[in-house]
């Protein structure tokens, strides 16, 4: 019964935090070259919401882990990447 | 010489990241300059907005008959740009006005340009024409064309390098045209060009985006 709590207690834990640091995926159009990307990287960088960012040209992909229990909304990132020059294609939530 | 030339940038593309965007992202402070024995060229610009910069420009050129140096502040303006997912495009207009010195007489000056460039990770071209018009003397137009190639397909945070072909035209110039192949590399934010023309004369640019 005593494992159980643990387990139990563990998977809480594990499933809260999953839920709480929220990652987001963006497609980007045009960004081919990473000396221009760099407008992006800096400016996600500057936001509060956002813990990390990863640029994958190839993919086409900017990766956001955000802070936990900040968000970002669709908006947002939208007025991010047209500053930055680029538009949105895409955005996927996990 | 001046149509072929003019017909080689329209098919191109129209004219300007030849050598840089003359408008980065939003906030960008931007440092520029391009250097061969017979012209320089430095540039501080600051995008105030997504689609404009501020700038200062210098200018020096050595033409058939004295040395030229202009200096003018000047809007740069990103007229369209083309977001595709794999290649993206833009036009650029230029307008200034500031001092124009030539054979010691300083007067002033006019300027203004477009630009025109299309890229993608792996290829890239592009045109630029700057002309100058001086109170009292006579217009100068710059023109520079270019084509280049990806070395290799690179990711954000790797070196990219870029093997250019860059054609230069100025009219008054006692030799008008410049070829010069260039190796382009850059990281993170920090652009570097190398080059030397068929004719011996070393290009030496740099740019960075704070």
């Amino acid at each position: 019964m005593k494992k159980l709590f643990l387990l139990s207690f563990v998977l809480f834990v594990t499933t809260a935090s999953a839920a709480l640091a929220e990652t987001v995926d963006i497609t980007v159009k045009g960004m081919v070259c990473s000396f221009c990307a760099q407008g992006l990287d800096k400016k996600f960088r500057a936001e509060p919401a956002v813990a990390d960012v990863t640029v994958a040209l190839k993919e086409k992909n900017i990766h956001l882990k955000l802070k936990d229990g900040a968000t970002l909304a669709d908006a947002a990132i939208e007025k991010l990447v047209k500053d930055a020059g680029y538009n949105v294609h895409a955005i996927r939530r996990n | 010489m001046f149509a072929r030339l003019c017909t080689l940038a329209l098919c191109l593309t129209l004219a300007a990241q030849a050598r840089a965007h003359p408008v980065p992202f939003k906030d960008a402070l931007s440092v520029m300059t391009w250097n061969q024995p017979f012209f320089n060229e430095t540039m501080l610009a600051y995008s105030f907005h997504r689609k404009a910069a501020i700038a200062a420009q210098y200018m020096r050129m050595d033409m058939a008959d004295g040395e030229m140096k202009v200096v003018t502040p000047q809007l740069n303006f990103l007229a369209k740009r083309w977001n595709e997912l794999d290649s993206q495009a833009n036009v650029y207009f230029i307008g200034g006005g500031g001092t124009y010195e030539f054979d010691r007489v300083t007067r002033t000056t006019a300027l203004g340009g477009v630009e025109a460039d299309w890229e993608s990770r792996k290829y890239y071209v592009s045109s630029k024409l700057t002309g100058l018009w001086p109170n009292g003397d006579d217009n100068t137009y710059v023109q520079t064309y270019r084509a280049g190639i990806a070395a290799y397909p690179s990711e954000f945070d790797e070196i990219s390098a870029w093997l250019i072909l860059d054609v230069q035209h100025i009219n008054r110039r006692e030799r008008e045209l410049t070829v010069t192949p260039v190796m382009r590399l850059f990281y993170r934010n920090v652009l570097t060009e190398i080059g030397a023309s068929f004719t011996g004369d070393f290009m030496l640019n740099f740019m960075i985006h704070l």
